[in-house]
């Protein structure tokens, strides 16, 4: 059966991207990302999100999956493009009462809707390709040189990785006290503002009583397996750039550039 | 030798979750722990690996003691515990990665730990699976890699903490005769906790506990037969040891009987 694949949730797949070596991705993804806030035209960015619509499909995931990766991020994208849209001076196009649509707000608006959409989209991409032991050896490789100025760079990336691996399992287990607490009367989505933040507690006492109770258990399977914090570990998983990889860093390359020098709309 | 020593440990002041416990484990057998809930088992678990250092008494593993800081790396290698949760376990987001956690810990190098695992993915069966998740697999599936993960470290004992009570009773067995037959082979002690009774006819030993109290141990012949210590001890009877009672009390045979076939024999010959 496969699952629903969200952020922070592993793909498995033969995918060609799921064969890339971590640490590429890690890098290419984080580029793109901080590049993204470079891009200065709508046709540079739908140039972008035409990219990770390939990379989605390349990944085997579904189009319908990464919009629901949106999810988390829904209210702060809501809120931050109403807000760009009413409360930006400039040339007013619309006014309803005193909410006034500038061509400027329409603009920032919509590149901040596209920063926030292609950030989710190209961090969807590396999470569902990239298991989490992967993504441990890849950060952890990539930040190494902070070793010597004595960061635990391994333990670092441990705790990230394993942070990430229960996401989705919290928003599964959310999910399962959801339903169970609605069986028994819950009314989440009825009621004043308070009385459903009020009802909210139901869920999240367990959950948070769950998520430690689990945290304590895999700590203490992990320092029966013989985990140390801090102690040297050697790597299971090999990790070697190859051609493919020098392939995908070149279109990479060449997507950023052009999506900067693509006509400015 | 895992030997638990005059063995006291609480979690609350004054409030002692096991109490004078002593028992040992050799190399090769198996020794059962049975008892209710609160009676102590999961402590002793995680007691003999070091994950819990006793308060009173000591855990000695192959002569070292739990509460020396030198050997707690040494005694975590060659003591394995399986849990009874196998999705609270898991690192790894594939099999293969979650059985090779364990041998990177302890600096196994790669092409060493690809066979390994291979070997032990293949004697459990579980070697179709290795590439994929294994939150798909069925609870028994799952538990098998949890054991995977711990015998690829090649311990010399193996505590296994109630790895059957979130299994369904086909699965259980299987994975029950599975960990009897692995550990024949490999010369392994087993220290098998369990709140269920057919579970431990095949042990060495048995150990009943009751609220963090050792109340008997011996050989599943006779400690299966006491109904009265076990009910005491917040467990179950076996139906063969029920009927067998009835029966002899109405003067049909003459001898209480753990095995099933025993029963039946000694019915078949009367």
């Amino acid at each position: 059966m496969r699952k629903r694949s969200f952020f922070g949730q592993y793909n498995f797949s033969d995918s060609l991207l799921c064969k890339l070596d971590p640490r590429v991705k890690i890098v290419l993804v984080f580029s793109i990302v901080v590049f993204l806030f470079f891009v200065k035209t709508i046709s540079g960015y739908v140039l972008l999100l035409l990219f990770s619509i390939f990379l989605i499909l390349l990944a085997k995931s579904k189009i319908s999956d990464v919009f629901h990766s949106l999810a988390p991020i829904l209210f702060l994208l809501l809120f931050t493009v109403l807000f760009q849209l009413f409360f930006t001076p400039g040339k007013v196009v619309y006014s309803f009462f005193f909410l006034k649509v500038t061509s400027e707000g329409i603009y920032l608006a919509t590149y901040i809707a596209m920063r926030l959409m292609l950030l989710s989209f190209f961090t969807f991409v590396l999470t569902a390709t990239t298991s989490n032991i992967e993504l441990t050896d890849g950060f952890e490789s990539v930040i190494s040189p902070l070793k010597i100025v004595r960061v635990p760079t391994e333990d670092v990336a441990l705790m990230i990785s394993i942070a990430m691996r229960f996401v989705p399992v919290l928003f599964e287990e959310a999910t399962r006290i959801m339903k169970a607490q609605t069986s028994r009367g819950v009314l989440f989505n009825k009621g004043s503002l308070m009385q459903r933040a009020r009802s909210f507690l139901p869920l999240l006492l367990p959950l948070l009583l769950n998520a430690f109770n689990r945290a304590d258990q895999l700590a203490i399977a992990m320092e029966a397996r013989g985990f140390v914090v801090g102690k040297a570990r050697t790597k299971y998983r090999e990790m070697r750039i190859r051609k493919i990889d020098l392939f995908f860093i070149f279109l990479f390359i060449l997507i950023m550039a052009a999506s900067i020098m693509v006509k400015r709309i | 030798m895992i030997h638990f020593k005059d063995v006291s440990f609480a979690y609350k002041e004054g409030k002692w979750a096991v109490r004078h416990i002593n028992f040992t484990v050799n190399k090769g057998e198996f020794v059962s722990i049975i008892g209710g809930n609160g009676s102590g088992k999961s402590t002793i678990a995680r007691l003999s690996d070091g994950l819990l250092l006793p308060q009173e008494g000591s855990v000695f593993v192959d002569e070292m003691d739990s509460r020396a800081k030198k050997d707690e790396f040494l005694i975590k290698e060659k003591v394995g515990i399986v849990f009874q949760n196998p999705d609270n376990q898991f690192v790894g987001t594939t099999v293969e990665e979650d059985i090779a956690f364990g041998l990177e810990n302890i600096g196994v190098e790669r092409m060493e730990a690809k066979a390994k695992i291979e070997q032990i993915s293949s004697l459990l069966g579980i070697d179709k699976y290795l590439h994929g998740s294994p939150s798909y697999l069925s609870g028994g599936e799952k538990q098998k890699v949890a054991i995977a993960s711990v015998l690829v470290m090649q311990p010399d004992y193996l505590v296994m903490d109630e790895i059957t009570a979130l299994l369904d009773p086909v699965s259980r067995k299987e994975v029950l005769n599975l960990v009897h037959s692995i550990v024949e082979n490999k010369n392994i002690g087993v220290l098998y906790i369990t709140h269920i009774t057919e579970e431990v006819i095949k042990s060495d030993r048995v150990l009943v506990l009751h609220k963090g109290e050792k109340i008997k141990e011996g050989v599943p012949a006779v400690i299966l037969q006491d109904m009265k210590l076990l009910n005491s001890a917040g467990v179950a009877s076996l139906p063969s040891v029920i009927i067998s009672e009835e029966l002899r009390k109405h003067g049909i045979i003459n001898a209480s009987f753990v095995d099933e076939e025993d029963l039946v024999g000694s019915l078949c010959s009367n």
